[in-house]
């Protein structure tokens, strides 16, 4: 096992190299590079040429990217364009944020998916299988920003029930009710996506288990109808989802990104939009390559779960 | 009733639905024949396929059918609410939502349906070879594949289209659906690659082959009609998820660029009138849910419908 998970993180590094080669040249590429966006056209000839020469720009496009992820592997994304702050230091302030908003989703998300999914597969062709069927399918049909944009319309508003915005009260004392308050809509949004397909994964996945010989074994000799479900079932149904569910998390950021960017939470989806404005590449490059690595480790995490939920997969 | 013909998928669960004409001897059907016999049973997938026509009929048909010129603002009715003359009301310029839903239909459309071609074009030809030919060429493409997938796709699709935001009209679009192509055509080639490893090694290939048929002719006239019903399903999906995509992308201003309106670039239109307003958004964002649902609809049904195993009712 530790020698697969070895293998596993030492197979990801070319990977993730070939990621940044790819995306610093992508950045490169682009129309209105690094090099014109840091500058304002008031600047004098001389201030402009410091300024190139302070920020590497003046340098090939490979001594760049040599110079950024010899920076990278010790830790340092660089400055910021916008105030030169370190880019890392503006991520750390960033983090607990979006990790405060992106976990409780994903327990929001769990706790409702695995009953769901569970009762729709063993009510399969009834009433409650078919309603969550057609709520499912609208939630993965919903494009998410609009869900948020109804949302804040009905319960921010026009009731007033939840604020539109932000993360606390401006300026009012910080209390756990407060950040409560505020937690509300967005995680709904964010969750509902994911209790909308997962809910359908494990549905799929504990039909196909509840059709299974050793179950109807276990049903025979007089085992409870709810044990079988919950530790027959249940526990083989789970291995499918483990890997959405990984997968899922890996790219996370996109959907921090757009639920950020409308709820004005203060977390890293929004640093990662405001830098998009604000054409602040050294942002950009640290929150792409972060995101890759995110998603490469998840893809591991879930290789390595789905050898210890089912034992019969050998790891060589 | 021929009934050691018939498939799996009449067999299973619901047998109500045998009625005089289930009395034919399926032997002689084709293909399509058989797949449309399944799928009208599906009943959610065939409300949804007629949904899906008049949506894309009424856009196609936007200029006759729109009551207003979409552009063009009626300045005695500025976020005018529901009314006979406006039944969507009217935006902050007074421009009428109904014309606008239906021509931003459109290109909304326009763009699902051509990323999902691009795509599916792009994406069937690298897993065809990739699972035909097999060795470097299927270990290149299947690495390259890796890389798509480990990319940060939202932030790539974000950033990209950052970049063209500000071009404007048929250069716009064009992009936007090139972009959407980008990130969007691993899965199938992935899907199709795993079909072509499984079917070159059957009896009709080598067949084939022994006659002295040539790769292309291989990979056209026999392995890709037998990985149809993968290709089709998922083409269907897609159209859906490259709706979503652009509206994302028009929604936080990197999309398509005024004067062309998406429904997503409504959505943001409407967003600083909401609390007034709420029309403005309501309909553009119903009209893509309607659009994308019965598209999800309509790709399940195709795929219990096109899979000749298929034991669901």
């Amino acid at each position: 096992m530790t020698t697969y998970i070895v293998r596993r993180l030492l197979q990801a590094i070319p990977l993730l190299l070939v990621i940044s080669i790819v995306l610093f040249g992508l950045l490169q590429l682009i129309p209105g590079g690094p090099a014109q966006v840091a500058l304002s056209p008031r600047m004098s000839e001389q201030a402009r040429h410091d300024m190139v020469v302070a920020l590497g720009l003046d340098q090939p496009a490979p001594i760049q990217y040599v110079k950024w992820l010899w920076g990278t592997v010790h830790l340092d994304f660089g400055n910021t364009f916008k105030d030169g702050r370190p880019v890392l230091t503006e991520i750390g302030d960033r983090l607990p944020a979006t990790v405060e908003l992106l976990g409780l989703s994903f327990l929001v998300a769990l706790l409702c998916a695995i009953p769901l999914g569970i009762i729709a597969a063993v009510k399969q062709y009834s009433i409650v299988d078919y309603v969550l069927t057609v709520l499912s399918y609208i939630g993965i049909s919903m494009p998410v920003f609009w869900f948020a944009e109804m949302l804040i319309l009905v319960f921010a508003i026009q009731h007033g029930w939840f604020p539109t915005s932000g993360r606390q009260t401006e300026g009012g004392p910080s209390s756990f009710w407060d950040s409560a308050h505020h937690l509300v809509l967005p995680v709904i949004v964010l969750a509902l996506a994911f209790i909308a397909s997962w809910s359908r994964y494990l549905r799929s996945s504990m039909l196909e288990v509840l059709h299974q010989d050793y179950l109807r074994t276990a049903r025979a000799k007089g085992v409870q109808r709810l044990k079988i479900i919950v530790k027959h079932a249940f526990r083989n149904a789970l291995i499918p989802l483990v890997t959405v569910v990984a997968l899922d998390v890996g790219g996370i950021f996109g959907g921090a990104v757009i639920t950020e960017t409308i709820f004005a939470w203060p977390g890293l989806g929004r640093l990662f939009y405001d830098a998009l404005s604000s054409r602040d590449y050294p942002v950009l490059m640290a929150m792409m390559e972060l995101s890759a690595v995110t998603i490469v480790l998840c893809n591991i995490i879930a290789d390595i779960i789905y050898g210890i939920l089912d034992p019969r997969i050998r790891y060589s | 009733m021929a009934t050691d013909s018939i498939h799996a998928g009449m067999t299973g669960g619901d047998t109500s639905g045998l009625g005089e004409q289930d009395t034919v001897d399926v032997r002689h059907l084709g293909f399509v024949a058989l797949a449309w016999r399944r799928f009208r049973k599906h009943k959610l997938a065939l409300v949804a396929a007629v949904l899906l026509i008049m949506l894309t009929g009424s856009a196609i048909l936007a200029p006759w059918v729109s009551p207003y010129d979409p552009n063009h603002g009626d300045f005695s009715a500025f976020n005018s609410a529901p009314t006979s003359a406006h039944p969507m009301g009217t935006d902050f310029t007074g421009r009428d939502i109904l014309s606008r839903v239906l021509y931003g239909g459109r290109i909304s459309l326009l763009i699902g349906f051509s990323s999902m071609l691009t795509a599916i074009v792009f994406g069937t030809m690298l897993g065809a070879v990739a699972g035909y030919f097999g060795g470097w060429v299927d270990n290149l493409i299947m690495r390259l594949t890796d890389v798509v997938l480990s990319f940060p796709l939202y932030l790539l699709l974000f950033v990209l289209s950052a970049f063209i935001a500000g071009q404007s009209g048929g250069k716009n679009v064009l992009m936007i659906v090139l972009i959407i192509m980008a990130v969007s055509w691993t899965y199938i080639a992935r899907l199709l690659r795993g079909e072509f490893l499984s079917l070159k090694e059957r009896e009709f290939v080598q067949a084939a082959r022994a006659v002295g048929t040539g790769s292309a002719g291989i990979i056209t006239r026999h392995l890709l009609p037998n990985a149809i019903a993968p290709i089709v399903v998922n083409a269907t999906l897609l159209v859906g998820n490259s709706i979503i995509l652009e509206s994302v992308l028009s929604f936080f201003g990197f999309g398509v660029q005024p004067p062309t309106s998406s429904w997503g670039s409504m959505l943001a239109d409407g967003l600083p009138n909401q609390a007034t307003a709420p029309w403005g958004t309501i309909y553009p964002g119903m009209m893509i849910l309607l659009t994308v649902l019965s598209v999800n609809l309509l790709g399940d049904g195709l795929r219990d419908a096109l899979d000749p195993f298929s034991t669901k009712k």
